[in-house]
């Protein structure tokens, strides 16, 4: 019936106070049990960027270049404008992928939008996400004393909101393929540990060879940064480590290609929801 | 088509049964893609309308493809061929709880309920009370939906379904559930909403409840539409195919049902047997049967009718400590103090069901006549019934 993606869109939208529910419900249970709250989604990625900041920053010695125009070169501001975006991509995907699956009693027994599911609980973790960066900002502020971020931040929101949109496109296709083959889960969650490390977050970008390759007119770090979350991490630490603005090649690209997962993805799922219940 | 309308034309609906299915990619690639199936069809050709402010019935068989029909009516499923309208707001109860989630309180399901039967948060807050009063949850409304019991998951679920005010209420068995007063309290509502010209479809293994509640009732047969009509010609048909062989007892009294049990009635006063008293009299009503087999859950029923047919009075029994019957012979005696009804012609119908699917084991109408002669100079009133008010005058 709603086959087209505005038709669903619209319709998801009459609902959008069960949206809310929804969420609300996905962020209490996040952090009404657990005694530090809000403290438990601040904890991982702090912990990561500590491990990170000693093996790579100090065993290692990968130093990326200081902030242009900032100077700031701490290595774990540096490693927290990519890692945020990422880890929130990633977990998308990862809760995202099971909101229909695991609701199997619900799709048969009633009908809503199915796109409220994983929509909501991304936007979830979209809350969790703005006050991650929230709490970045302010302490890179506090650090460095670079005001010009919090002049930048209207940047950071439309980035977030070019990365929500991404990352829904890409959750809805992947929730969507998950209720046909079960094992797509598994298969994503390796797929993004590999994700991971080719995307240019623990290093920087000027890390990747400028390899000529055969055949094609591109070098290794050209093909590496057409990978839209490697632009994503770019543009975060252009305005959280290097404090300007993100070039218009990486922002009309982000566009390109936020715009695109979101409608392809929203897409995919739509036409495939009307089977969801045959299929649990 | 107008508000409330429900239009079925030509539905089909298929269900693959695997016997071999790839639901993993990794299956998809073992096997390149084959996979084996049969294709089942639940709906076939499936053609009716519902006008809106009435009442529908599905009733069937179990498989006869009615869950199937409410499914594809409130859009869980599609239609593989055929086209469904349903003009306005539909709100469907399939399942008992459907939408609940166990570890929040009721309260919190309420609206998560609410919400996603469409309705918005300043709706559900403007009608909170009143849900919470027709489930009769007052009390229970901020405990976990786990510590509820399936007739208060019902309740709660029905009052909230009903409370979006639906042009369409779609009801699948649910009210079963609940006891003898929730029930009479939702088909109240239910014909409330009828009046407001609300349309209602409902599955219901109880005859007797789509016969009271419904106008129209539709009979599918392994996934076809056999009858259409009027409930009680629908279900008339239905019954005689499911039993078409009436059986006769010793009196050749006509019975209906499956026959594991066979029920005969004698009317008594004071121990001995009578068809004929005086308006007033105590009299016992006294049934005795032969079981052929073992039966649990049985539901005991007489009904008194009047010489038109009309249902004037009735009792029923599904007590714990008789509905279970052994094989051979038993029994059960109705006391009435006093059998007040006006004089006239009456005779007793019987019926013997499963409590909880409404199986008919055995029933028979015009089983005991009784006729009811005036007492002393009583005079002659209208009706059936003795209200028994004094007339005084005024000014």
């Amino acid at each position: 019936m709603a086959e087209s993606v505005v038709g669903a869109l619209k319709e998801a939208s009459g609902y959008r106070d069960l949206m809310f529910n929804l969420t609300q419900r996905e962020l209490r249970s996040r952090y009404r049990r657990s005694f530090l709250g809000w403290g438990w989604s601040l904890l991982q990625p702090a912990m990561m960027t500590a491990v990170y900041a000693i093996m790579l920053g100090y065993y290692l010695k990968v130093t990326p270049e200081a902030g242009d125009p900032s100077g700031i070169d701490v290595y774990a501001f540096f490693l927290l404008a990519g890692l945020l975006p990422f880890n929130y991509f990633s977990a998308s995907l990862t809760t995202g992928m099971g909101t229909i699956v695991n609701a199997g009693g619900l799709m048969t027994r009633v009908w809503f939008p199915r796109l409220l599911l994983p929509m909501s609980s991304i936007l979830a973790l979209s809350v969790s996400l703005m006050i991650e960066m929230g709490i970045l900002a302010v302490v890179v502020v506090a650090f460095t004393q670079e005001f010009m971020i919090l002049a930048l931040l209207p940047v950071a929101i439309v980035l977030v909101v070019l990365l929500v949109l991404f990352t829904m496109g890409s959750a809805l296709f992947l929730t969507a393929a998950n209720v046909r083959f079960r094992d797509v889960e598994y298969l994503t969650s390796v797929m993004l540990l590999a994700y991971f490390y080719l995307t240019p977050i623990l290093y920087s970008p000027t890390f990747i060879p400028q390899k000529e390759l055969p055949l094609i007119p591109l070098d290794l770090r050209q093909i590496a940064l057409a990978n839209p979350m490697a632009r994503f991490a770019m543009a975060f630490r252009n305005v959280f480590y290097d404090v300007r603005l993100p070039g218009l090649p990486t922002m009309l690209w982000l566009v390109f290609w936020s715009v695109l997962a979101f409608y392809l993805g929203t897409r995919y799922f739509v036409r495939r929801s009307d089977r969801f219940a045959e299929m649990m | 088509m107008a508000t409330g309308d429900v239009v079925v034309d030509g539905l089909w609906k298929t269900f693959r049964i695997y016997q071999q299915r790839s639901s993993t990619l990794k299956q998809a690639v073992l096997r390149r893609g084959n996979e084996v199936y049969e294709e089942f069809w639940a709906l076939r050709d499936v053609t009716f309308e519902v006008p809106a402010g009435t009442t529908v019935g599905l009733i069937g068989a179990n498989g006869a493809g009615k869950s199937t029909m409410l499914k594809v009516l409130s859009r869980i499923l599609v239609p593989d061929k055929g086209s469904v309208h349903v003009d306005g707001k539909v709100s469907a109860l399939l399942e008992l709880g459907a939408g609940f989630h166990p570890e929040l309180s009721g309260r919190e399901n309420v609206f998560l309920n609410g919400t996603i039967l469409g309705m918005t948060q300043a709706d559900i807050n403007s009608r909170f009370d009143e849900i919470v009063a027709f489930a009769g949850l007052e009390h229970a409304i901020d405990n976990t939906v786990k510590t509820y019991s399936s007739g208060m998951q019902a309740r709660l679920g029905f009052a909230v379904a009903v409370a979006i005010e639906p042009d369409i209420l779609i009801v699948d068995e649910v009210l079963a559930v609940g006891d003898e007063e929730f029930q009479r309290r939702s088909l109240e509502r239910m014909n409330e909403l009828r009046s407001g010209g609300r349309t209602a479809i409902l599955v219901s293994h109880g005859l007797a409840t789509v016969q009271q509640v419904c106008d129209t009732a539709v009979w599918l047969d392994h996934g076809q539409v056999k009858a259409v009509g009027g409930a009680e010609d629908v279900i008339n048909q239905y019954l005689r195919s499911v039993s078409p062989d009436v059986r006769l007892d010793a009196k050749g009294r006509e019975h209906l049902g499956s026959g594991e049990i066979e029920v005969d009635v004698e009317i008594t006063s004071g121990g001995s047997a009578v068809d004929a008293i005086e308006s007033g009299t105590p009299i016992e009503v006294d049934m005795r049967w032969r079981a052929d087999t073992p039966l649990t859950n049985l539901r005991f029923q007489f009904l008194v009718h009047a010489t038109d047919g009309q249902v004037v009075a009735g009792d029923v029994i599904h007590d714990e400590s008789v509905n279970s019957v052994g094989a051979g012979p038993g029994g059960l005696c109705y006391s009435v103090p006093g059998f007040d009804l006006l004089p006239g012609s009456y005779h007793l119908s019987v019926s013997v069901t499963d409590a909880q699917s409404g199986h008919l084991y055995d029933s028979a109408t015009n089983v005991a006549h009784l006729d009811v002669h005036p007492r002393g100079s009583q005079i002659e009133l209208p009706g059936y019934v003795p209200l028994g008010g004094r007339w005084t005058r005024r000014g």
